[in-house]
This record gives C-alpha cells, structure tokens and sequence, in this order.
C-alpha cells in the first residue's frame, strides 16, 4: 500500500511517502509528482523540493532514478531527502547518490 | 570519453544501483530469488543447450543439457542452505559474529565452452550473496550466453530482485572488456577462460577469482580395475567432446597392465594412432604462430578431428589415443586439448609412473586437478601427495569429479580455483561462500595468559625468551 501526502507552501514542496517505494509504485508515484511538478514549476521557478522518507522501509531503482530526475528539473541544491531510516540512507551511500540527492 | 568507456560506465552505474537496492533485501527474500532463477533455468536447460551447440559448433548437445543442469540444480541444492545475509555465524566462545557483507558488481567472464550454464552458475552465487552481475560473453557464443542471462533476469525480476541486477552485454569489443575490468566501482572479477584473459583479469587492478589452465594425468594403478577405469575415463573425456577443463588429458598405466588397459580402451571404442597418424593430427592440435591450443578443434568429435587431419579411423570412435613416451612442449600431445584426445603413457613400474604423472602435473597444469584409479590406499595418498592440484579425484570421471556434486562433495562449480600454481587464490571450487566479505563483531575476550605476564619483562632487553615463554604458559 503506497501513499504520497503533498504539502505546498508557497516555494516548497514537502513529499511524503508511505509504504515500500518498489518498481510499480515508484512508477506511479512518478507520474502523479511530475504533473505536480510541472504546474508548481511554472509558478515557481525557485521551487525546493523534499522527499520525507520517514515511513519508507525500502526503496527500489526506479524509485532512486525518480530522485535523480526531480533534482534535475529544480535547481542545484533545491532537492532533498530527509527522514530516511539507516538502510535506507545506506542504499544512498552506496549508490554514490547521498550528496548529489543531499540525503539525510 | 570513448563510447566503449561511456558504455562500461553505463553498465557498472546500472550494476551499483542494484547492489545499493540489494542492501535493502533479507535472506528469505534472496533465496526466493534465487529458486525462482534456478526453477527457470532448470526449464531452459534443453532449449538454451541447443542454442549453445547451434551458434559455438562445438561440443555434444545431451552434454550441453546436462551442464545446463549441474549448473542449475546441482549449484541449487549446493547453495540453497547457507547463510549469505546478515549474520552468517556466532561463536559465544569466542565472542565473534560474522556478517555477510555483498562484494559489489560483478564482471562475470564467460567461456565458449560453457556458454549457458556457466551463465546460470555466475548468476545464482552472484544472487545468492546479493552482488549485481554483469555477464561478458565470448564473442562466438554472446546470443546464448545473452539468452541464458535474460531467462535469469526475468525469473529474478518476478521474484522481487533489483532492476539490473543482471546485466549482459551484448557488443562485445576488448575496449568495453577492458573498460569493465578496471572500472573503480568494479567488486570483483569473475574470470574464467584462458590463460590471457585471466591475466588480464589479474593486471586490472580489481579484486579477481580466475581460473588455471588443466593438464590433468589420469593414473591407472595395477591395483584399479580396468574395465571400470577405462569406461569412466572415456565417460569423462568425451562428455561435450572434451571441453571440460578438468577432463583427463594422459592416462598413464604401469607396464605391466599396459597391454591390458590399450585392449580394454579399443574393446570400449577408442582408436590408437600409429605415429604417422600422431603426425597428421599434432599439426592440426595446436596453433604454429602462438604454439597454443587450436581453437578450430576445441569440442568437436574424434571423427571430425581425424576428418580434419586426414586420417581414417573408426565412424565410432570415441576417442583418439596419442601412445606418448616423452613430456614437454616439443611433445604436443602432453599438453592440455581440449577435445577428445588422450595421450597414453606406460611407466615402467610405480615409481616411473608417478614421475610421468608428475611431468603431466607441471606440463601447465599445476594447481589444477589429477585423477587416479586404484584400490591402494598407499598408492593413492603417495600420488596424492606428489600432484600439485586443487583436486585429486579417486576412482571418479575427473571432468564430473572436478566440477562437483555429482560423484562426490565438492561444491557444485563451473569456476575451479587452482591456487598459486593456476596463479589463483584459492584452490577451491568457487561458490557463493566466495563471493562476501565477511565482517566480524569481536566482542571482548581478555587474553588471560597474556595479562598474567607482568608487562615490565616485555621491556626488559636481559630477560631471556624462554623466560618470557614460561611467564606466558605459566598455570597460575
């Protein structure tokens, strides 16, 4: 069972998700975010965006290349992920992903 | 940045996203990848062989099957029980845990003569111990080597693996090779080929499990019993046309049962060449320009072989015998072929067999594996104890008794490590238990004999050391 919980203030996008982040649900997570996304771009360009990992208990590739993606469209440093439990900020580790993606 | 050095990058971050999923996944959840890859490739086993015999030429199709299944079932059943995540074993007594910790991305270097089922074997201890692996063909065999990588794939993928976490390529260029093996982000090199891969391997600069070249003696001892000892060797030498680098390569048999084992092998099909025929075939066994093994003979039959040669022999032959009385690099037959030809030796008595035996071992094939037949005891562990070999297999078809599982308990392995005189680690067959880095929680346990020595006498150049020795062992 998957759920996202958006929360905008003004420039900031706060993005919480529950559940085990694997193939599908990454998928469609991303699809629901990138739509998000590209209206809350358009109304600010400056917009920060985080990920709040803290009820994630596993996280799969595609969900990983969704982070890389999101961090792409926003600009350098606008991207966070916060909250994560120690595996998870293991897996971040070692992808090599933990500073690009700031992780913590 | 080169296209072979951007596609190698391409692969190896792929194979560290898995490994960082990997992380992620517990013991239960690993070996029900792991079955689910063995269940399919169990399925393919007949499929993938005929794909290999049909694109390499080589080899005997219900051998290929057969491979296929060893290396799935048999590595399966081998594998399936050990512990290869977390906690892998406490010693209370000692105070020490060990933890299995994945190695990283694997290069998996994959043989022509084993074109599927080393692919099988690779992937289930890569999986089993949570590695990404990364599949590099030979060139002549990369459609069923891709096949065979793609069936585990899709079997891993359903039962919850990470994304990439097989990979296999499919250009093969030695740029990309090249690329792959000394990528910083490599783990380790799983390589198994010749002697110039293998080197390769070793000269990347990443960690690597290769493999040593065979030269494997088989030794008829006038105890053995020869009908059962030539029926084995021919089971052995002619399974996939000789392809299986643990294959016998010289039978050597005391003079006095000579005449009886050369009966026994033409009563069991096998021809003896007469040196006109040895002349014709040695021009066509090994390469002049690299004074290597002829690659065009490697798997193919006795009959093609003399088609080749132009000589006539027997539509059933199973094996060509090559009757030898020297050793060396001027005398070809003594080397490694890997095809169904067997040089034969007559040693003079049991001591002169023993030092034919051992001219064979070290005939580049140290570190490897020897084969003996005998009811001796004496005469097996004395040859057992002269042969520079990972294994010394005793009554038992060597290409089956190297790799394991199926006449004895070796682990069940398509990579035979061959120590230092193969230019290896390890003399083991490799397994999954060889592809973690083991981790141990040391908890504290005083040396209660060394905190009895009081620390002044360390420093005390006068002391003398049988004092100090005393002091250490002193019960009190």
């Amino acid at each position: 069972m998957l759920e996202c919980i958006y929360n905008e203030v003004s420039n900031q996008l706060d993005c919480k998700f529950i559940g085990r982040m694997d193939g599908p649900h990454s998928k469609t997570a991303e699809t629901e975010l990138n739509n998000k996304l590209a209206d809350l771009l358009e109304k600010h360009p400056d917009l920060n965006v985080a990920f709040n990992l803290s009820e994630v208990e596993y996280i799969a590739s595609v969900f990983i290349r969704m982070c890389l993606a999101t961090a792409k469209q926003v600009k350098e440093n606008a991207f966070s992920i916060i909250s994560t439990n120690p595996l998870i900020k293991k897996t971040f580790k070692i992808a090599g992903l933990e500073e690009i993606l700031n992780v913590s | 940045m080169s296209d072979a050095i951007q596609k190698a990058n391409e692969y190896v971050q792929n194979a560290v996203l898995a490994e960082a999923v990997f992380n992620e996944i517990d013991q239960e959840s690993t070996d029900r990848i792991v079955e689910a890859v063995y269940r399919a490739a169990l399925s393919n086993r007949v499929r993938l062989a005929r794909m290999a015999v049909e694109e390499t030429c080589l080899g005997v199709f219900e051998d290929k099957v057969i491979k296929n299944v060893v290396a799935s079932q048999l590595v399966y059943e081998n594998i399936k029980n050990e512990k290869t995540v977390g906690i892998i074993s406490h010693d209370e007594l000692r105070g020490v845990t060990e933890f299995a910790q994945p190695l990283g991305p694997i290069l998996a270097v994959v043989p022509i003569t084993n074109p599927t089922s080393t692919v099988i074997f690779k992937c289930l201890i890569a999986l089993k111990t949570r590695n990404p692996i990364i599949i590099s063909p030979h060139r002549r065999a990369a459609k069923s080597s891709g096949e065979a990588a793609k069936i585990c794939y899709e079997a891993a993928l359903s039962a919850g693996a990470p994304d990439d976490c097989i990979q296999w390529i499919t250009e093969c260029s030695r740029d990309l090779t090249h690329g792959l093996m000394s990528h910083p982000k490599l783990g380790l090199l799983l390589a198994t080929g010749g002697p110039g891969l293998v080197n390769a391997a070793y000269s990347s600069g990443t960690p690597a499990i290769g493999v040593g070249a065979g030269n494997v003696p088989v030794f008829i001892e006038k105890s053995a019993e020869i009908p059962f000892a030539v029926r084995n060797i021919i089971t052995s030498k002619s399974f996939d046309n000789g392809t299986v680098c643990a294959s016998e390569q010289a039978v050597v048999v005391e003079e006095e049962i000579a005449d009886l084992a050369k009966a026994e092998f033409e009563k069991q099909g096998c021809y003896f060449m007469n040196s006109d025929e040895m002349k014709a075939v040695e021009k066509i066994i090994v390469k002049p320009d690299t004074d290597m093994m002829n690659p065009d003979i490697v798997g193919q039959s006795a009959t093609f072989i003399a088609e080749m040669a132009k000589i006539k022999i027997p539509s059933e032959t199973k094996i060509l015998m090559a009757p030898q009385e020297k050793v060396g690099s001027d005398y070809p037959f003594s080397g490694e072929i890997l095809a169904p030809i067997l040089a034969f030796y007559g040693g003079s008595d049991f001591q002169h067999a023993l030092k034919l035996c051992i001219d064979l071992n070290y005939r580049g094939g140290i570190g490897h594996t020897a084969s003996i037949y005998s009811n001796d005891e004496s005469a097996i562990s004395h040859f057992a104890e002269l042969m520079n070999a990972g294994r010394v297999v005793v009554n038992t078809p060597s290409s089956q008794g190297g790799v394991g599982g199926i006449y004895n308990t070796l682990n069940t392995s398509f990579t035979l490590g061959c120590g230092s005189g193969g230019k290896n680690i390890t003399t083991e067959n490799i397994t999954a238990k060889h592809l973690i880095n083991i981790k141990k929680l040391c908890r504290r346990r005083d040396n209660a004999k060394m905190k009895s020595v009081p620390a002044e006498i360390y420093y005390d150049e006068k002391i003398d050391v049988d004092e100090i020795i005393k002091a250490y062992n002193k019960n009190s």
